[in-house]
Parts: structure tokens; sequence; C-alpha cells
């Protein structure tokens, strides 16, 4: 497990040399397509799971999707896939 | 994982009911086991889409998580092939037909013969099946370097044959033996003759002295144009010296010429005047039947004798490809018609008798044609007689060589 000053610190070097977050600060990568497709990339599982809002725990926080007839399309390890009317993004 | 990948593969289609689904979908991903199209259906209950193989590894989740799996279907090409593990007929018909398929297109079905113009392609057809290649031989069998020698002894008239397989049908490619011309010795010395007696009515000499002219009668055999002219030489000294003889010297030619004549001919036949003809009555009885590669099916059962006297006509229909490809399958319709003997009517057997004369008369004419022709008919004791009497105009100039004939020929040479 990598402490909070770790994870900071990842992040402020990948900045610098131009490196994806995601590769080495294990931040998640979220892709949204229009309004009715939205992928994570490095996601830590799912907190909550309902029609009008799903909330993925992501490394440093967790990302919670507003919208409506929310639906898993898929899911593995590293990756998960959201379809539905999605309405908004929050960080949390 | 879209519709198609995931028949391939093959799914298990499972409800997830408990407290805290979400957590039985973490554990499965940090497992490494993908779900998709996970729907909540009630507020404890998610429906998810897995692979089939993954049905074992997620019993421990389901533990984990506390929660109840039911599986709803399974679905996939191996669940949709092993429903027929049972059905070991439909298998072997499946492989049946797979084996089939397979061996057919290494034998041959057809036959397209190209290149002859004066053989029949039957007879190339037929002497090809006498030596073993027919409907239903295996490709491999066939030598085409020895079936090429083999041909040629049995059709000396072919000079080239040889076969391409084009799927299952064989294209026999012949090229036929040139007739050698005949030529003409235009050295040898001939006399031109009368073929045939009659009145000279044209002459054309091409070479030669013409001993007849238009108008003139003449008999088979005469000579009309001469290959032999005399030519008067010097006069030659003698040790004589007052006296000089002249003597003609024979000068030969090979004499070519068309003699057209007028000719006559008269030919009778006879004929018993209560003959026999065929009259169909109508009735007729059609049987079918199928032939596959030489095996003929009776699509009838009786085969016994129909009608007392009969004719029978078969015409047999090929299935066939729009390409030209025929199947080896064909359908052969048997037409038996019936017909009774009756009298013949004196007049129709009159004017066939005609016909028949007419016949014999073309048959004799060489290169001419009837100016005009002449029935008699007479009827004695059952017998009726009919007799042509025809003027015709033909070529009649018969070329002959002069050497043969020396005892014939006039102008022979003077010693």
């Amino acid at each position: 497990m990598i402490s909070q000053f770790q994870e900071e610190l990842m992040s402020r070097v990948a900045a610098k040399l131009d490196i994806p977050g995601n590769l080495i600060a294990g931040e998640p990568k979220i892709q949204i397509l229009g309004s009715r497709e939205l992928s994570i990339e490095n996601h830590r599982g799912i907190q909550e799971y309902g029609d009008s809002g799903i909330r993925v725990s992501c490394g440093r926080g967790n990302v919670y999707i507003r919208g409506k007839s929310l639906t898993l399309k898929l899911l593995n390890g590293s990756e998960l896939l959201i379809a539905g009317k999605i309405e908004g993004i929050e960080f949390e | 994982m879209n519709k198609l990948t995931g028949y391939i593969i093959g799914y298990i289609e499972a409800e997830i009911s408990g407290a805290w689904p979400e957590r039985f979908i973490n554990l499965c991903s940090a497992g490494g086991v993908e779900l998709w199209s996970i729907r909540r259906v009630s507020p404890i209950c998610f429906r998810v889409k897995m692979r089939l193989d993954s049905e074992k590894r997620i019993e421990p989740y389901v533990n984990a998580s506390m929660c109840e799996l039911k599986i709803i279907r399974r679905s996939g090409l191996s669940v949709t092939l092993s429903r027929f593990k049972k059905r070991y007929a439909l298998l072997a018909g499946i492989f049946l037909l797979l084996a089939v398929l397979f061996y057919i297109p290494h034998f041959i079905w057809s036959f397209e013969v190209s290149g002859n113009e004066t053989i029949p392609s039957c007879e190339i057809l037929r002497a090809l099946d006498e030596l073993g290649i027919g409907v239903g031989t295996y490709k491999q069998d066939v030598d085409t370097s020895m079936l090429k020698h083999q041909m040629i002894l049995k059709l000396p008239k072919l000079s080239w044959i040889t076969i391409n397989f084009n799927g299952s049908i064989a294209q026999v490619l012949v090229r036929e033996r040139s007739e050698k011309p005949t030529v003409i010795d235009e050295s040898a010395p001939t006399n031109v003759i009368a073929g045939k007696t009659g009145i000279i009515s044209k002459i054309e000499v091409l070479r030669g002295e013409s001993k007849v002219s238009e108008g003139k009668t003449v008999i088979k055999g005469e000579v009309l144009v001469s290959g032999v002219s005399l030519k008067k030489s010097e006069a030659l000294k003698t040790n004589e010296k007052d006296k000089a003889e002249i003597v003609y010297l024979p000068r030969y030619t090979h004499a070519m010429a068309r003699v057209y004549a007028r000719t006559w001919y008269n030919i009778s036949a006879v004929s018993p005047v209560s003959t026999m003809k065929k009259e169909y009555t109508g009735r007729t009885v059609t049987k079918k039947a199928f032939i596959f590669a030489g095996k003929r099916i009776n699509l009838y059962f009786s085969t016994g004798n129909l009608f007392e006297k009969y004719d029978k006509i078969s015409t047999c229909n090929s299935i066939s490809l729009p390409k030209g490809y025929v199947f080896p399958v064909s359908l052969v319709t048997d037409t038996y018609r019936e017909y009774e003997t009756v009298t013949q009517d004196t007049a129709e057997l009159e004017e066939s008798m005609k016909e028949y004369l007419r016949g014999q008369v073309s048959s004799q004419l060489t290169d001419g044609r009837v100016r005009a022709e002449y029935f008699t008919k007479d009827i004695k004791d059952g017998v009726m007689k009919v007799t042509i009497i025809c003027e015709c105009e033909e070529q009649i100039a018969s070329v002959v060589p002069v050497f043969e004939e020396e005892n014939n020929t006039d102008g022979g040479a003077n010693n």
C-alpha cells in the first residue's frame, strides 16, 4: 500500500516528466463518449451501483457518475464501461 | 464483448442477490473475472453475464460476498453443439454429407468434347468408355499419355487427344488427321470417254482433241476427247534419196473436259398390291425412370408387355446448370405408342413406289438434273408394277488412262 505522500510525489514526477499519470501514479483515466458512454481505467471497484448513480472507487478518491438508466456494460480488473444517459461526473 | 464474440466463446447469464452485490462485482473485477451487461434488477439483485469458464472461479466470491448466485441461462457455440452430443444420426449424417462433398469432385461426372469435325462426339466417348474412362471414373486413374496412344490406335482419324479436368467435367480435346489431298497426275496421258449413252448437249474441252460435237449421239465407252494427237513430223530422209516419207509422230496429253448430255432412264419397281402399313391407334403409355451415373432406377412397377405391337420412344432429360455443367442424373421417359398394321391404299402404294423410283434415278445421276419424268402403272395378278421413264441432263465425261486402253483407242501411233 502506498501512502498518500508517495502518491502525491509520483503524481508530480509524472507531470514534470510528461509521463501519463495513470501509468505512474495510478490515477484513473476517464473517457467519455458523448453523454452516453463512459469508461474508467485504473479503478479500484464499485462502491455504489444504482440506476441514477454509480460510485467508483479510484486511487485517490471516488468518482460519482450521475445520470439516468445507468448500466455497467463491462467490468474487469482494470477497466469499467458505464452506459446510459450521463448527466454529471463528480470527484469526491 | 460484442454479441458474436460472446456467442462463440460462450457465456452465462446469472443473477446475484444479497445484501451487498456490489462486493461480488468488485471481487470478480479484482480476481480477473470479466463481467458485462451488469444491470440492477431490484435493490438487492443484479443480473450479470460472464464467460462460461468463469462459473467455477466465482464460487469463492459468491461465498465471500454472502450472496446467492442463480444461473438464468447458458449460451454459446459449445452449449449449442453439446445439444447434438446425443444425436448420433444427425452427426453421422453431417459427417457423411461432408465426406460425399469431399469425395465427389475426385470423379468424372460429365464430358465435353471439342475439336472434332468429322468424327461424332458419341464415337469418341464410346471409345473412351471402352478404355475404361466414363462417368464415375476416378480422375487419378486417367493416364493421359497412355490414353493418347490407345485412342489413336482405336480411332485412326485422330491425330491428337488430351483430357483436361475442370472440377468434375472432363474436357476432351481432339485434333483430327487431315486427309492427304488426291493429286491428279497431270503428266499421265488420258482420254475422256462417255460414262453413259446419250446425246451431247454441251461440250467444254479443257485439254485434248475433241472427237465429238453437240448434237452427236454417243454410246458408253466412246472417246469424246482424245489425249493422243498426231503431229506431222519433218520428212525424214531415207537412204533412197528421192523418196521422202512423211511420218506422223504421236503427241500425248492429259485430256480433260466437261461433257453434258441428255440421258434416259427406264427403271421399274414391283410390289404386291395388298401391302400392310403401320397406323397408330392413338393409345400411348408413358413410363419414367431415373438414371444415375449409369444405374437405372425404374419409377414404375409393371414391366410386362403393354400392347401387342408398339413403338418405343425414349427421351432423356438431364439436369444442368446454366454454365452448361450437366449432372449425371437424368430422367428417362419411355413413350409406348400402339399401332396396328392395315392394308395400304392403292393410291398411297403407287405414290410411295414413285418416290422410290425418283430416288433411284437421283442416286444414279452425276452432276445433273431431271428434265422430264413419265410414269406407267400396271396391275396384274395382284402385283403392281410402276415404271419411270426419265429424261435427264448430266455430266457424262469420264477420264481414263491412254495406255490401258491402247487396243480400243483410235489415233494410235503409226510406226
